[in-house]
C-alpha cells in the first residue's frame, strides 16, 4: 500500500479481515487503526460471532485430544523459595501493608514453599512487629513474571462481564462482602465480595487515577498472617475479579509502579 | 466435579484462572468450546490429524497466552475460533498444504460447493445460520463461504467469482451484516 487508507476504506475492510481473507499488508493497518477504534473492534467483534457461529459444525473433539494437551502443558516450575530480609521498621507507615494483618500474634517470617501450580503466586511474609514491613528479596524473573501475567489478565477483562458476576455474588448469602476504606481518611472507597468458591470481586467506587506509569495492586491478607498478591488493577481501577484460595481475612490495595510489585512496602491506601 | 465452581464461572472468569495456572479452567474452557474448534478446523483442513493439532495450539495458546484474549473484541468462543481460523488459513496457504487444499477443492466440487445447509445440521443453531445465510443474495454468500470455509483471500474470491476487488470487499461485510440482523432477531447471538 503506496498511500494511506482511509477511515471508510478501512471500515470496508473489517469484514474480509473477520474472515482472515485480507492480504498481510492490509491486515497490519487494521490491525493498527483497531488499536485506537472502539466503534470498528465492536463491528469486527459482531463479524467475528457470525463467523463463528458459521464455522461450528458441533463437531466433538476427538477422544484422548485433551490428554495431549495436557501433557504438552508446560512442566511445574521448581519450588520457589522466598528468603525474607531482616525486619525493617518503618515507623512513619502506621498503615503499611503488613498493618493490616488480621492477627498481629503471628510469628516470626518463615520461608514458605510455591510448591504447587495452583499457588503460584507470591506470598509476602511479615512478622509481629507493629507497623513493620517484611521485604521480600530474592525473588527472581519467574515471580514478576507470574504477577504480569496475572495483571495483564486483570486488565484485559472488561468490567461488562464481571458485572454479571459480581452482581449474583453479592446476591449471594453465603459471599462475604467487604468495604475498603482509606486508613488516613483519604475520601477513595471500593468494594469486594469474596464467594465461597475463592473467587472475588473488587470493584472501585471512589479511586482516583494514578498516573500512567504506576497500578493500583491489590493484597490479599490470610488467616495465617500471610499477604498475598492478588493481583495489579490498572492505574484507573473499575472492576476485576481476582482467586483467593480459602482464608482471606482483609484486602489492602497499594499505589504501585506500573506492572506491579512482588512484595510491597508502601503503605495501604485501602484496607479492609 | 458436580460442585466445582469452574462449571458454573463465566468464560472472563475462567480465562482469569487459567492465567492463574489453573488447569481445571483450562479444561472447562476445552470442554466448553474444543468441539467447535475441532470441528471448524476440520471442515476447513479436511484432515482430521491436522485439526486435531490446531485443537491443541489454540489451547496451548490460550494457557500460555491469556492476556490475548480480549473480552472487549467478543467472546472467548470468538476467540478460539478466530485463533483455530487465522491457523487453519495459515497452513492451507502454505505450500505444502497446496496438494491437500486442492484435492480438498476438487472433492468439494465434486459433490456440489461448500453445502453450509447440509453441513450444519447437527449444530443446535443450524435452521437460523441457514435461515440468515439463505437471505443473502447468492453473491454475498459465495464471496463468505468462499473466504471463510474455502480460506482464500478476498483477491482470490474476486478472481474466483469474477468480481471487482472492491465489490467483494463490500459484499463480505453486507453479508456478515445482515446474517448478525437475522441471528439477533432468532435470539442467536448478542445485541451490539
Amino acid at each position: 500500500m503506496t498511500t494511506p487508507m482511509t477511515i471508510p476504506e478501512i471500515e470496508e475492510l473489517l469484514g474480509v479481515y473477520a474472515l482472515d481473507a485480507l492480504e498481510p499488508d492490509e491486515r497490519a493497518i487494521v490491525d493498527q487503526h483497531l488499536t485506537s477504534c472502539p466503534r470498528c473492534r465492536a463491528e469486527l467483534a459482531d463479524h467475528l460471532e457470525v463467523a463463528a457461529l458459521l464455522g461450528n459444525t458441533g463437531a466433538p473433539a476427538p477422544a484422548g485430544l485433551w490428554s495431549r494437551i495436557t501433557e504438552s502443558l508446560e512442566d511445574p516450575p521448581p519450588a520457589l523459595r522466598l528468603v525474607l530480609a531482616p525486619v525493617v521498621a518503618v515507623a512513619s507507615e502506621p498503615a503499611a501493608v503488613a498493618a493490616v494483618a488480621a492477627d498481629e500474634t503471628v510469628p516470626p517470617a518463615t520461608v514458605v514453599e510455591l510448591a504447587s501450580r495452583s499457588r503460584r503466586r507470591t506470598r509476602i511474609l511479615f512478622g509481629a512487629v507493629a507497623a513493620a514491613v517484611l521485604i521480600i528479596v530474592g525473588l527472581g524473573a519467574e515471580i514478576v513474571h507470574q504477577e504480569r501475567r496475572m495483571d495483564n489478565m486483570a486488565a484485559a477483562i472488561s468490567t461488562e462481564g464481571l458485572q454479571g458476576d459480581m452482581v449474583r455474588a453479592m446476591a449471594d448469602p453465603n459471599s462475604h462482602k467487604m468495604t475498603l476504606a482509606s486508613p488516613s481518611g483519604e475520601p477513595m472507597s471500593a468494594a469486594a465480595v469474596m464467594t465461597d468458591s475463592g473467587t472475588g470481586y473488587f470493584m472501585a467506587t471512589s479511586m482516583p487515577a494514578l498516573a500512567d506509569d504506576q497500578t493500583y495492586q491489590l493484597w490479599g491478607v490470610m488467616g495465617d498472617g500471610q499477604v498475598v498478591s492478588l493481583g495489579v488493577l490498572g492505574h484507573d481501577p473499575q472492576m476485576a475479579a481476582f482467586q483467593a484460595s480459602g482464608g482471606l481475612t482483609g484486602l489492602a490495595v497499594t499505589e504501585e509502579v506500573k506492572g506491579g510489585v512482588p512484595a510491597s512496602h508502601k503503605p495501604a491506601v485501602l484496607q479492609a | 466435579m458436580d460442585n466445582d465452581p469452574l462449571l458454573e464461572a463465566s468464560d472472563a472468569v475462567l480465562v482469569i484462572a487459567i492465567s492463574r495456572y489453573q488447569e481445571q479452567a483450562l479444561a472447562e474452557a476445552y470442554r466448553r468450546h474444543a468441539g467447535a474448534v475441532f470441528g471448524l478446523a476440520r471442515r476447513l483442513l479436511n484432515n482430521a490429524t491436522m485439526a486435531e493439532e490446531i485443537v491443541q495450539e489454540v489451547f496451548l495458546r490460550l494457557w500460555n497466552q491469556p492476556e490475548k484474549f480480549d473480552p472487549e473484541r467478543g467472546a472467548l468462543r470468538s476467540y478460539l475460533l478466530a485463533q483455530c481460523h487465522g491457523r487453519s488459513v495459515d497452513l492451507l496457504r502454505s505450500e505444502s498444504s497446496r496438494r491437500n487444499r486442492e484435492e480438498r477443492d476438487a472433492l468439494r466440487t465434486a459433490e456440489g460447493g461448500y453445502d453450509l445447509e447440509r453441513e450444519v445440521l447437527d449444530m443446535t443453531m443450524a435452521e437460523h445460520v441457514k435461515d440468515a445465510m439463505g437471505n443473502l443474495i447468492d453473491s454475498e454468500r459465495r464471496a463468505i463461504e468462499l473466504a471463510y470455509l474455502g480460506g482464500h483471500t478476498y483477491r482470490e474470491v474476486a478472481v474466483l467469482l469474477g468480481e471487482p476487488e472492491g465489490t467483494v470487499k463490500s459484499r463480505i461485510r453486507s453479508g456478515l451484516k445482515k446474517m448478525r440482523v437475522d441471528l439477533v432477531d432468532a435470539g442467536v447471538g448478542g445485541p451490539s
